[in-house]
């Protein structure tokens, strides 16, 4: 059956002229006998070739692929401009006439990520010295500045609790913002001094930190300003800094590309400098020079200006101690922010059912005599009145209660954001002992049980404080010595207990001699442990036991045998 | 208050025991008998010193030989210790009294320990003091099974089991307990506990090997 057979079966019109003449001269120039499934398939499709020209299995590939591209060793200096680097080798595609033509005058391709800090030159020592005295000037009046400022906002937070969100934006203010040396240089660059505390130009660390500062601020701002009054104490302490000193801290900062505490590290213990120290001389000496040649764009020279040592002390004071919250402060602060948010949520209660009271009273007065209602027209009359303005409050309340709908209603804290959520795991000790409150009939707020669950101790903590949870175990109340306590292992009689102790010592295991052999140190692990070992022993004894009874009964059977 | 807390335990570390040493002729006085040989303070103290039992315990009550003067010393304030002077070694029964009453709800009851008084060095592992003081410290943890919740109150003030990891003086070797001490008691009973085990396999297979032995012999 072939494949015009079948159209014709299917009652498919074929239209000869539409084919293509050539696609017919190839299937008549290829008549060549087929057979098997080629045959059948040629039957079966006949002359409708696929559109498509498929290339079965082509050569063209194969040869791509078989052929070897060439690589060349090529030489290369990287760093050229730096000028000190040796000649390297690696291996590059391509054959070597065509490499060593198109790379001859070009730089090595990854030269160009590789970038300096500009930093303006030192000056010579005479200079150093004049800028060093106009420095200290300076230095003097912005401190006094930063303390007036500080104890200024003290007091207007003392003085109005609420004015903590205006004293902050002031704070934000002059918040000391410092500019990287060449903020538009590269992002290389800019990564790279990100990493140290640096206040970046952007401006957006600066108020994430003041965000940070603002809960510790209020806390404890008269703190802060007593420890920045023995700082100062402190700063005039050290010596001045010599030109040799400020000399190599220019240098450092040049070659460690302003990475803060690298440069820190890096320098001479037998100056004693912190890296504060370090900075403010630094971004000091910058100022002057840049001001002194007249180089530098004005804003990076503000920064400049705004750099304060004790305002940089006081921030890391606040970072420090905020990392140092423990799991417990932490806890806390976020349930006061819960509370807070209940607080808030009930005062809205209250105001709306305030308001609805204040609806229900708000009847008709009785400001006629009762007379009128007293015939029935006069009631009719009562009744619709009573009737509409029932409606109308119905109205109303219902308006309210959209408008309450569409008010925002705080969103809950996010789970995730509280520290809470870390810690949500229960230990099986706390839930036991949270499902055991609930049992309580009155639960006092403070009891004892409340206060451990809401420390959130980890298991290691909960044996700190030797609690200990027996799930399955029934233990009977009273106090006891652990070395006496009644693991089920341990509960065996005298007899048994002196064959343990005899099989212990024919392992080679040290029994102190007599029979009442305990752990040196009777704790639950241990006497976990020791009762284990004993249970072992105690196995073993049986299983002894029971090949004992066999081979004395292969003996017996042996002897029979041999009398027969 | 006084309702207990069902299948809680909490710990409380403990040292007891006495310290020995000779006398010396110059400390020989009147009141000393003459047969004296020795001065002991026997003692009972948690672990960690700045644990207070005093909410728990009323009074520790020592009882002596009865040869004494007097041979029960109660003792109401820490440290719970007695010193005295004597020439041979006997039993001390140490006796724990807690604060009693219902209304104050810690309901337990008094608890014994017992303690050999040691005079003579009997551990010759113990390192050497110089006036040949011999000690004879033991390490316990008192277990109140399901406290009552003033108990369990007063327990979990602050943590007790914190043992101490490195000794307060290095010749204090018999005197003190680390947690390193309890690793390593851990990890000893570990090894003996695999050394039984395979003590067991083997006898387990050297009982298949007879019993097919005995099958041998009966058919």
């Amino acid at each position: 059956m072939s494949a015009n057979d079948v159209l014709d079966v299917l009652n498919v019109q074929r239209d000869d002229l539409t084919q293509p003449a050539k696609k017919k001269a190839r299937s008549e120039a290829a008549p060549a006998p087929k057979s098997g499934i080629s045959r059948e398939l040629y039957n079966l499709i006949g002359a409708n070739t696929p559109p498509i020209l498929v290339n079965m299995g082509n050569n063209r590939m194969k040869d791509r692929k078989l052929r070897v591209s060439p690589w060349t060793k090529m030489p290369f200096v990287p760093n050229e401009r730096a000028g000190k680097a040796p000649t390297l080798h690696h291996w590059e595609k391509g054959a070597k006439e065509l490499l060593m033509e198109t790379s001859k005058d070009k730089p090595y391709y990854f030269d160009k990520f590789v970038v300096s800090v500009d930093i303006p030159e030192m000056v010579d020592e005479e200079l150093f010295n004049q800028f060093m005295v106009e420095i200290k000037e300076r230095q003097k009046q912005m401190a006094q500045k930063f303390k007036t400022s500080l104890h200024n906002k003290v007091e207007a937070q003392k003085a109005n609790p609420l004015g903590a969100s205006s004293a902050l934006t002031v704070k934000k203010e002059d918040a000391p913002t410092v500019v990287k040396e060449e903020p538009t240089k590269d992002d290389s660059v800019k990564e790279a001094s990100g990493e140290t505390p640096l206040v970046s130009s952007n401006g957006k660390e600066p108020t994430e930190l003041a965000d940070q500062q603002e809960t510790e601020a209020e806390n404890k701002p008269l703190e802060a300003i007593d420890a920045m009054d023995v700082d100062e104490e402190e700063a005039s302490g050290p010596l001045p800094w010599t030109y040799e000193e400020t000399k190599l801290l220019f240098e450092f900062c040049k070659n460690f590309e302003l990475k803060w505490f690298v440069i820190n590290d890096r320098f001479p213990l037998k100056y004693g400098r912190s890296l504060e120290d370090l900075k403010e001389q630094f971004y000091a000496m910058c100022l002057m020079i840049m001001t002194h040649k007249s180089i530098g764009n004005p804003s990076l020279i503000d920064s400049l200006k705004a750099f304060l040592k004790p305002a940089e002390i006081e921030r890391k004071h606040y970072l420090l101690n905020l990392l140092k919250r423990t799991p417990s402060e932490i806890a806390e602060e976020s349930l006061l922010v819960i509370e807070a948010r209940r607080f808030e949520i009930a005062a809205k209660k209250m105001l709306m059912e305030r308001a609805n009271l204040l609806s229900l009273l708000d009847l008709p007065q009785a400001a006629l005599s009762v007379q009128q209602y007293q015939s029935s027209q006069g009631l009719g009359n009562l009744y619709s009145q009573l009737m509409i303005m029932d409606k109308n409050q119905r109205k109303k309340s219902q308006q309210k209660v959209l408008q309450m709908a569409s008010d925002p209603v705080p969103p809950p804290i996010p789970v995730a954001a509280s520290s809470l959520h870390k810690r949500d795991f229960q230990t099986h000790l706390q839930q036991y002992l949270s499902g055991y409150l609930k049992q309580q009939p009155q639960r006092p707020e403070d009891s004892a049980i409340q206060q451990l669950l809401s420390k959130k101790l980890t298991a290691k903590e909960e044996e700190a404080y030797g609690l200990f949870y027996h799930a399955n175990e029934r233990i009977n109340p009273g106090v006891i010595l652990r070395s006496t306590q009644r693991l089920s292992g341990l509960q065996q009689r005298q007899s048994v207990f002196r064959a343990v102790n005899n099989m212990l010592q024919e392992l080679d295991i040290p029994t102190a001699g007599g029979t009442a052999w305990k752990p040196n140190m009777p704790t639950r692990k241990t006497m976990a442990k020791y009762d284990e070992l004993t249970k072992a022993v105690v196995a073993l004894l049986e299983v002894k036991k029971v090949k004992d009874k066999l081979e004395a009964e292969i003996e017996l059977i042996k002897s029979q045998r041999e009398l027969r | 208050m006084s309702k207990r807390i069902k299948n809680i335990s909490i710990s409380v570390p403990i040292l007891y025991g006495n310290s020995a040493r000779r006398l010396l002729p110059e400390e020989k006085t009147e009141k000393i008998p003459p047969d004296h040989t020795h001065q002991w303070t026997v003692f009972l103290k948690p672990v960690l010193d700045n644990v207070d039992l005093t909410p728990l315990i009323k009074k520790v009550t020592f009882k002596l030989h009865d040869t004494y003067d007097t041979p029960v010393r109660a003792v109401e304030h820490p440290p719970y210790q007695v010193t005295e002077t004597g020439w041979g070694e006997f039993e001390i029964v140490i006796k724990i009294h807690f604060h009693s009453g219902a209304e104050l709800g810690i309901n337990e009851k008094n608890f014994q320990i017992f303690h050999g008084l040691k005079l003579h060095p009997y551990n010759p592992q113990a390192p050497k003091h110089p006036n040949g003081e011999v000690y004879s410290v033991l390490f316990d943890e008192l277990v109140f099974q399901e406290p009552t919740e003033v108990t369990f109150e007063i327990l979990t003030r602050k943590p007790a089991n914190l043992l101490p990891y490195r000794l307060s003086d290095p010749d204090k070797k018999d005197q003190e307990y680390l947690r390193r001490n309890e690793i390593e008691e851990i990890a000893r009973l570990d090894v003996y506990i695999t050394k039984v085990k395979e003590e067991i396999e083997k006898q387990r297979n050297e009982y298949k090997e007879l019993e097919q032995r005995k099958l041998a012999f009966l058919q």
